[in-house]
């Protein structure tokens, strides 16, 4: 339905804002796309649309309305939203539709339908030549023209003294096929085509994305070896998974940074460093994915978004790694699918804001399985072979469920979902009455302008850029700060079987609802977590800390507890291994 | 951005050179010139005679600034500015939106493309735009050009530039605001002429579209007149063969009655004739006969044979009368019959003719019709074309700004926003209370195989100025209009008293040994004499 919603959108912003009125909306609404465009003539018409709909609610669409004029003499009649007469309104016009096209078939019967299967079957305007062509030769198609023009089920193409042509429009297209019988009432979604670009021009397009997100990366890394590089390893020295999350208990709350922490953390994941043990590789690397289920308004996109990228208006500064965060609100997985091929071989981390909407598209699952495993990506429609590339990035990403009760109802009804929970590293949220506080006195802190997070984020994004810079040998790093593999160490594994054994000990039955890859995303998360610590000492190596490991521990357990439907208390076995 | 330096060699050899022109030749060169132009005794006119103050190696800034595989050179002292021209193009969006409201409506297309005849006749106004600093004079590009690659100087990192550097005026956040300011207006140019492209593009589809359906209307015209036509010809064929008929049928019914009198009358003519016949013979029996009574003088049988001949010569001329008549009759009906029916031809090949005339009519409306929409066709796709001209032209002028702008840049590619240093010396002499700036601009050094060392060979003149050639006029110019700043601008003459002063090459430690041995250099060069070497060097023992 949301996308019906995005397509009913684009089809009205294109049909009633001119190219200027667009790109000024576009900029007005800081919608990304636009970011670089000079000009209206730099942009695509059509995907300008498509970005500005995807990017608004109705009530920014009816400020729009007000704020910019539209084109008066034109018409809209669409599944959500009505224009005529100059006059917007937020309410569909399809209901009008089925009632007229069922009167104009009470009238002309099997005529009326044979008309406006000609119409629709064309896709074009029609002249009554051709409209004849397709009824009885007795029959007169001009009556009927008429009164599906008066009903508003038809409209005039073109017109001339001698001429005429009509047609139906693209937005009332799916009903009238629906009340013609010629889709299934399940196609209905089908019946939108979204105009995308060319898939050439897409992954073009894509690269200039890439290639200016390098650029805000290097030019980030100049300042910062030019100006603050000495300050940056001071506060290195001192900084660590712990002296992170007691900055974000100032700024949040005892219940509310856990979220930020995760994600900044994954930030130091990026770097996707070689995790060693004493006697040599593990296969193993630090990044990972990051996923934040819960209700709506639990703070999800936040933690995600808005401390990652930041929020400027509302004085939130980013925490992280700049030009390697690819925000892809708004995007389908479809064109995720093709646009990967422009990531191939890097490592950039994906912020998707509801994710849920993604297992809707048909066949998109594996895909994006795929996608989460790193593995190689090959996608065939019948139009068009994508790939096959192999994917290196990673993922934030956040999705509304139900979390009420015990455990959580995913909204997903798609079976593979589960298997695709089990590659990101996973945190429900619930809207209790302390996450519920402490949201609300955020917010009043931040209005109130009695949080003031700039400099401390100056601080940590400089000190994740600099640890990136040396772990990727980014050449302003290299010669000045040398990449360390994060060591295991044989306590860390120590403490993963205890908490193992602990939890086991727990659950009553003797199946296990969680897979064993929940201790490996611990692993990654404690050596990410690990990565903080760099400048903390000389070793050629970043030993795994002992507090990054408690907080990769207390993940464990908590994410074991929501997936085994809360069958024991994370607090019980957190406080057995003295970690409460 | 980022910033590095490039310091540039005050001299550099010429092809004819071969070996290299040494920091104490130039030295030592500078000073011969520099000795050379001091005034030495006072002048008729009151002047003092001059002391050398200082000479010092100075560098000017000028900013290359990278776009795409060139760099903008901005004058770091801001004395050379340069205005950009800009041509204001008329609105397209109001052009396009105009286009679009009217697509529906063929008329109304045709007086929107007919009411945008003159829209891109010319851009709608024209500003200059000035950007300070900006060199776009193509002498100095490519003198700089040729300077920054003949030169075996590099880039190095920002710390590394000449303590003896002019300190820009505009410092490097205003050169990058500056180019930015260029390059800005360049994607500016660049999106105007997608504009007017867009428009080309719009104009030419949406008319190709109603050419499209003035085609298909043509041929509905074409279909319905000859459906009309065939109708028509169906009809006037039946109705042709109904007059045909018709007519034949009066005419045979005309001939039939006509041959029936006809026959009539000449039956009774034949039997006239027979009579005729009759009489005729009947007359020459008498002729005979009242001949015999003639002869035998029979009066009385004459007389009777006499009147018998009169009365047979009456009754021949009746019958011949009634012959002559009955003739006359059969063709004059013969005539009328004639008549009759070629007056039926005539009626009828009228009548035939007007139902021809209704499928010549319906095709004469056909055609003229046919031809008003191929007009129509014509005078949609002619506007068309006067407009695209229009904007093509348009297209042509704004791409040509574009070309100015490229051609504002040299072909050097360098990663960072540079700051090259082009060395210069600046003299003070001073006279009492009066002092004399002198700048010496960058050099190439002659070799000793050179046109100038033969010149001087022949006229054995010492000019040590033969020796150092200035190596751009456009750089001199440049340098020159310091030199005017400096008179000028109190500020400028501080600074760059100042900066003489704390560089000045006659305080350093080595000066004297550079001079010493540059001199010698230059004598093995035979760019200076002997007797010139050892007064050189006594002015300089005696100092």
């Amino acid at each position: 339905m949301r996308n019906n919603k995005v397509v009913d959108r684009k089809l009205l912003l294109k049909r009633v804002f001119s190219r200027s009125k667009l790109f000024q909306i576009g900029k007005a609404l800081g919608v990304p796309y636009f970011i670089n465009f000079h000009s209206e003539w730099d942009m695509d018409y059509d995907r300008a649309a498509f970005e500005i709909a995807s990017n608004i609610s109705d009530v920014q669409l009816e400020k729009v309305f007000s704020n910019y004029e539209p084109r008066r003499w034109e018409v809209f009649r669409g599944q959500y939203y009505t224009f005529e007469n100059g006059k917007f309104r937020l309410e569909g016009y399809w209901k009008t539709i089925q009632a007229a096209i069922a009167q104009a078939k009470k009238k002309f019967g099997k005529n009326c339908i044979a008309v406006l299967k000609c119409l629709v079957n064309s896709g074009k305007g029609c002249s009554l030549k051709e409209i004849r062509q397709n009824l009885p030769e007795s029959a007169d198609p001009s009556p009927i023209l008429s009164d599906l023009e008066k009903l508003k089920v038809i409209v005039t193409s073109y017109r001339s003294k001698d001429f005429q042509e009509w047609t139906v429009l693209e937005e009332t297209s799916p009903i009238i096929q629906l009340e013609l019988g010629l889709a299934p009432r399940e196609a209905r979604k089908a019946a939108f085509v979204v105009n995308v670009p060319a898939k050439a021009d897409i992954i073009d397009e894509e690269r200039q994305i890439v290639g200016e997100m390098d650029r805000e990366l290097d030019d980030y890394l100049n300042d910062l070896f030019k100006y603050r590089v000495d300050e940056a390893v001071r506060f290195g020295k001192s900084f660590s998974i712990s002296r992170l999350a007691g900055y974000l208990k100032d700024l949040f709350g005892p219940v509310l940074y856990f979220d930020s922490l995760l994600s900044i953390t994954q930030q130091y994941g990026l770097a996707d460093v070689e995790i060693v043990h004493s006697e040599g590789r593990t296969g193993m690397r630090t990044g990972w994915n990051l996923s934040l289920f819960g209700e709506p308004g639990t703070g999800k996109s936040f933690s995600v978004r808005d401390m990652i990228l930041g929020k400027l208006d509302a004085k939130i500064p980013p925490h992280g790694i700049p030009g390697r965060n690819r925000y892809a609100g708004g995007m389908t997985p479809a064109r995720f699918i093709r646009i990967g091929q422009a990531y191939s071989g890097r490592v950039f981390n994906f912020i998707i804001p509801e994710f849920n909407d993604w297992f809707k598209y048909k066949g998109m699952v594996e895909l994006l399985k795929l996608a989460m495993e790193r593995g190689e990506i090959k996608y065939e429609t019948h139009r068009e072979v994508i790939g096959p590339y192999r994917f290196h990035s990673f993922f934030s990403v956040n999705y509304n469920v139900a979390a009420f009760g015990r455990g959580y109802e995913l909204t997903i009804q798609d079976p593979n979902f589960n298997a695709i929970e089990d590659r990101m590293l996973c945190r429900l949220h619930r809207l209790t009455k302390q996450r519920f506080v402490e949201i609300a006195e955020s917010q009043m802190r931040l209005v109130f302008g009695e949080i003031d997070i700039e400099e401390g984020a100056q601080q940590i994004r400089d000190h994740l850029s600099l640890v990136y810079a040396a772990e990727t040998k980014h050449p302003l790093a290299q010669g000045k700060f040398s990449p360390k593999p994060v060591m295991l160490t044989p306590k860390a594994q120590e403490m993963l079987m205890r908490a193992r054994k602990a939890i086991l000990a727990e659950i009553p039955r003797k199946v296990v609802r969680f897979s064993a890859r929940l201790e490996d995303r611990a692993i990654r998360f404690a050596c990410a977590a690990s990565l903080l610590s760099y400048f903390q000492s000389d070793l050629d190596f970043i030993p795994v800390s002992e507090d990054a490991l408690k907080y990769a521990i207390q993940l464990y357990v908590e994410e074991a507890s929501v997936r085994s439907q809360e069958e024991f208390v994370p607090e019980s076995v957190l406080g057995k291994l003295a970690l409460g | 951005m980022t910033g590095s330096n490039l310091v540039l060699p005050y001299a550099t050899g010429d092809s004819g050179r071969k070996t290299c022109f040494s920091e104490a030749m130039e030295v030592a060169a500078l000073i011969c010139i520099t000795e050379a132009e001091r005034k030495k005794k006072q002048g008729l006119l009151g002047g003092a005679a001059e002391t050398l103050t200082f000479l010092s190696k100075l560098y000017y800034p000028l900013w290359a600034i990278p776009w795409e595989k060139n760099c903008l050179l901005i004058d770091g002292m801001g004395t050379v500015s340069d205005n950009i021209l800009y041509f204001k193009p008329p609105d397209v969006e109001a052009f396009i939106e105009h286009l679009r409201r009217s697509a529906t409506v063929q008329e109304l297309y045709h007086s929107t493309l007919r009411s945008h005849r003159e829209t891109f006749s010319g851009f709608t106004s024209q500003t200059e735009i000035p950007i300070e600093g900006f060199i776009t004079e193509k002498e100095l590009l490519s003198d700089m050009l040729a300077f920054i690659k003949n030169s075996p100087a590099k880039i190095t990192s920002s710390d590394l530039k000449p303590t003896s550097s002019i300190q820009p005026k505009i410092d490097k956040e205003n050169a990058a605001k500056i180019s930015e300011k260029v390059l800005g207006h360049y994607s500016k140019l660049q999106s105007e002429i997608k504009g007017l492209q867009f428009a080309i593009d719009t104009v030419s589809e949406e008319t190709k579209t109603h050419v499209d359906k003035l085609r298909q209307e043509l041929e509905q015209i074409r279909e319905k007149y000859e459906d009309k036509i065939s109708t028509v010809r169906t009809e006037v064929e039946k109705r042709k063969e109904e007059l045909e008929k018709e007519r034949d049928k009066k005419i045979e019914k005309i001939t039939v009655a006509n041959e029936k009198e006809a026959n009539v009358r000449l039956t009774e003519r034949k039997k006239w004739e027979r009579e005729l016949l009759r009489l005729e013979q009947n007359k020459s029996e008498y002729e005979k006969r009242k001949e015999m009574r003639k002869r035998k003088n029979d009066e009385i049988g004459e007389a009777r044979w006499d009147a018998r001949l009169r009365d047979v010569q009456n009754r021949i001329s009746t019958v011949k009368g009634k012959i002559k008549a009955l003739s006359e009759f059969i063709n004059r009906s013969n005539k009328e019959a004639e008549k009759t029916t070629k007056n039926l031809h005539g009626t009828y090949r009228k009548l035939i003719d007007e139902e021809n005339w209704k499928i010549i009519d319906l095709e004469n409306l056909r055609d003229s019709e046919v031809e008003k929409k191929g007009k129509e066709i014509e005078t949609l796709q002619r506007e068309t074309l006067t407009i695209t001209d229009k904007i093509e032209r348009l297209i042509e002028q704004k791409r040509e700004r574009c070309s100015i702008l490229k051609e504002a840049t040299i072909p050097w590619k360098t990663e960072n926003l540079t700051l090259i240093h082009v060395p210069f010396y600046l003299i003070q002499y001073a006279a009492e209370k009066k002092k004399r700036y002198c700048l010496r601009p960058p050099v190439v050094a002659r070799g000793r195989e050179g046109v100038a060392m033969k010149i001087r060979s022949f006229v054995k003149k010492a000019n040590i100025n033969t020796l150092l050639k200035p190596r751009s006029k456009a750089l001199e110019k440049m340098l020159n209009s310091l030199e005017e700043k400096l008179k000028s601008d109190k500020g400028v003459k501080r600074k760059l008293d100042q900066l003489g002063t704390s560089h000045n090459l006659l305080t350093s430690a080595d000066f004297k040994e550079k001079v010493k041995k540059g001199i010698e250099e230059l004598e093995v060069e035979g760019w200076i004499k002997p007797e010139e070497k050892a007064s050189i060097m006594n002015t300089l023992s005696a100092n």
